[in-house]
């Protein structure tokens, strides 16, 4: 089954859609990707899967609309990348700023629409589209469940993980956010990760990857697993 | 493409960001042309006052994807200059790596979205993922120096936070000589194919506008006594173009040098520092294939000559009052990054002046007497990045 794909940045660095493309070579047979970037956006036909990337700014409310129409053309929304799932670093924008001052609100997609996975990420590595889609078409894992609960969390941070499971002593100290954090702001110290507060840009990419953390989300945002339906 | 009378209306696509192109013409040549960014503004530089230096690095980075590392490096010198240090030089030598392979990155990229107008569209499917193909072999390559493929945590304020592995660098130099050789063989393919293609015909015989300046402050890094930082000015983009239709609202502000319109970017670099001739607008490509192996052959001279066991950061920073400025070689352009600190070393002043906004008034007047057909490409070839030039107050 080959899935139809479109790829729609909202305004945020790029990073993310470059990291979908990149994804492309080993996954060229299982998609057929529609985007600015390869010249074949169409935001009149319908798909089976739309990645959203980039924050979404309140004040802009042509963003808004495209973004509503683009919800009622696909099955399944995922919100790809910190800014689309969480906020990240567009939780610290403030506006006021030349040429736009207005522009001064920005919201994870889910704030607007309704999504249903969010994938966490500064940004998400490549590799994680394919196991995604293989997720998708024919064999949903707990894997799914994980990203539908961050699509109800809406804003996740380093702070959350001290929160949650160092200070309330759920941590066995394995190290797997210290790996997985994009600014090398979580570090060990005697055996427990600490975070080093000016350099969390609120990916939440550390919450989703700690192996406690993203039971905390399961228990917490139980969410329906919503795969591929469409048989060709 | 919607088409009133004698304008046209595009949604620019296969660009870095969101914006469209306006152009007017008398059905065979283009009179007149707007370029308008449409992408939002998420205000960087209002979002990192009152921060520590250390958040502002990591901040700034994510201004864009595609050309991350150059705004960290530009952000470190300015930070540097404003502190009164400089990085040791094997510190120096490796952010100058990691610099040039975003640049690589950066180069591969917009490959990537411009081969379509070089091979056509029922062409593109095998060259496209060819090219990412290349951009994955650079990415591991940054891994391996910066620290992550995209945003590269390594660089920070006095140098580079963690050198390679003998390991590591031992691979990364693999991985160049054999992006080296792919990326011959892709580049030998396009410029073949480049040499029947009825737009780079027409885009060969059209030059880039007299009055447009230069601007480069170095062939490889930057320099901020090569060029005066001072000389900049910005504007709004209506103030620079006048409202379009009464309605328009540009995501964007223009700057100029020395009160005049300036072309940065890999032309400009090789026509200053390695006597480049060429000034037609297919020059700015081809420019930029020549720099994609420069690159790559410093980056190898510089990995092959670091010595790991020598000091790769500066340690004594003291945070205080302080002002500097940041010129970095961003792999469009000049990139400008002004910082001014507290007492507490906190930032109170951060301004930032990107490539694309220099090349937008030089992009607009050369579109001036080309075909229609060919409109479109012509923004491409400058290769404009939206997320950056979409952030900055005027300076």
């Amino acid at each position: 089954m080959v899935v139809k794909a479109l790829l729609i940045d909202l305004g945020g660095c790029e990073g993310c859609p470059i990291a979908i493309l990149r994804s492309l070579p080993g996954i060229a047979d299982k998609i057929e990707l529609h985007a600015r970037q390869l010249g074949n956006a169409d935001l009149s036909i319908d798909y089976d899967i739309v990645f959203v990337t980039g924050p979404v700014c309140i004040n802009e409310e042509r963003i808004i609309e495209e973004l509503k129409k683009i919800r009622e053309k696909t099955e399944i929304m995922i919100a790809f990348g910190s800014c689309a799932a969480v906020g990240g670093i567009t939780r610290f924008c403030r506006g006021g700023q030349d040429p736009r001052p207005d522009h001064r609100v920005y919201q994870p997609v889910s704030s607007v629409v309704e999504v249903d996975y969010a994938i966490p990420g500064c940004p998400p590595a490549p590799q994680i589209i394919k196991t995604l889609i293989d997720n998708l078409i024919h064999r949903p894992g707990p894997f799914l469940r994980v990203f539908a609960a961050v699509a109800k969390a809406k804003k996740l941070s380093g702070f959350d993980l001290l929160d949650d499971i160092v200070l309330s002593g759920l941590c066995i100290g394995c190290g797997a956010c210290v790996l997985s954090c994009p600014t090398g702001a979580l570090h060990m110290v005697e055996k427990k990760p600490d975070l080093i507060v000016e350099k969390c840009i609120r990916c939440g990419t550390c919450y989703v990857r700690c192996p406690r953390a993203s039971q905390i989300l399961l228990s917490r945002f139980p969410s329906q697993v919503k795969i591929v339906t469409r048989e060709v | 493409m919607k088409t009133t009378m004698n304008s046209s209306e595009k949604e620019l696509d296969r660009i870095g960001g969101e914006a469209k192109l306006i152009v007017y013409h008398d059905d065979k040549q283009v009179l007149d042309a707007y370029f308008i960014a449409t992408a939002p503004v998420r205000g960087f530089e209002k979002l990192v006052l009152g921060k520590n230096p250390l958040f502002v690095i990591e901040a700034v980075m994510r201004i864009c994807g595609i050309c991350h590392a150059a705004h960290g490096i530009a952000s470190a010198e300015a930070f540097e200059n404003a502190l009164g240090i400089m990085p040791p030089p094997e510190g120096r030598r490796l952010r100058e790596a990691i610099g040039l392979i975003n640049r690589i990155q950066s180069h591969l990229y917009h490959l990537l979205l411009i081969i379509p107008d070089i091979v056509g569209r029922e062409n593109m499917a095998s060259h496209v993922l060819e090219c990412i193909q290349l951009l994955n072999d650079v990415n591991d390559v940054m891994i391996r120096i910066g620290g992550a493929p995209t945003h590269p945590p390594n660089i920070v304020i006095g140098g580079v936070l963690k050198p390679p592995s003998e390991a590591g660098l031992r691979e990364a130099l693999r991985k160049i000589s054999m992006v080296k050789e792919k990326y011959d063989k892709l580049r030998h393919k396009l410029v073949e194919l480049s040499d029947n293609n009825k737009y780079v015909e027409e885009l060969d015989k059209h030059q880039l506008p007299e009055e447009a300046g230069q601007l480069a402050s170095h062939l490889f890094y930057g320099d901020r006594y090569n060029v005066d930082p001072d000389k900049v000015t910005t504007m709004r983009y209506e103030e620079y173009r006048g409202k379009h239709d009464g309605k328009l609202l540009s995501s964007t502000l223009v700057a100029m040098y020395d009160g005049g319109i300036v072309e940065a970017g890999p032309r400009s670099r090789l026509s200053l520092y390695r006597g480049y001739s060429g000034r037609s607008l297919w020059d700015l490509q081809r420019a930029r294939f020549n720099e994609i192996e420069l690159a790559l052959d410093r980056v190898k001279e510089l990995l092959e000559n670091i010595r790991l066991t020598a000091p790769f950061r500066t340690t004594t920073v003291i945070y205080g009052y302080g002002r500097g400025v940041g010129v970095y070689e961003a792999p469009r352009g000049t990139l400008f990054h002004y910082v001014e600190l507290s007492d507490e070393g906190r930032v109170i002043n951060y301004k930032i002046v990107v490539p694309t906004m220099f090349n937008i008034p030089v992009m607009e007047r050369s579109l001036k007497g080309v075909s229609v057909g060919v409109a479109e490409v012509i923004p491409r070839l400058f290769d404009p990045c939206i997320p950056c030039t979409t952030h900055y107050v005027r300076v």
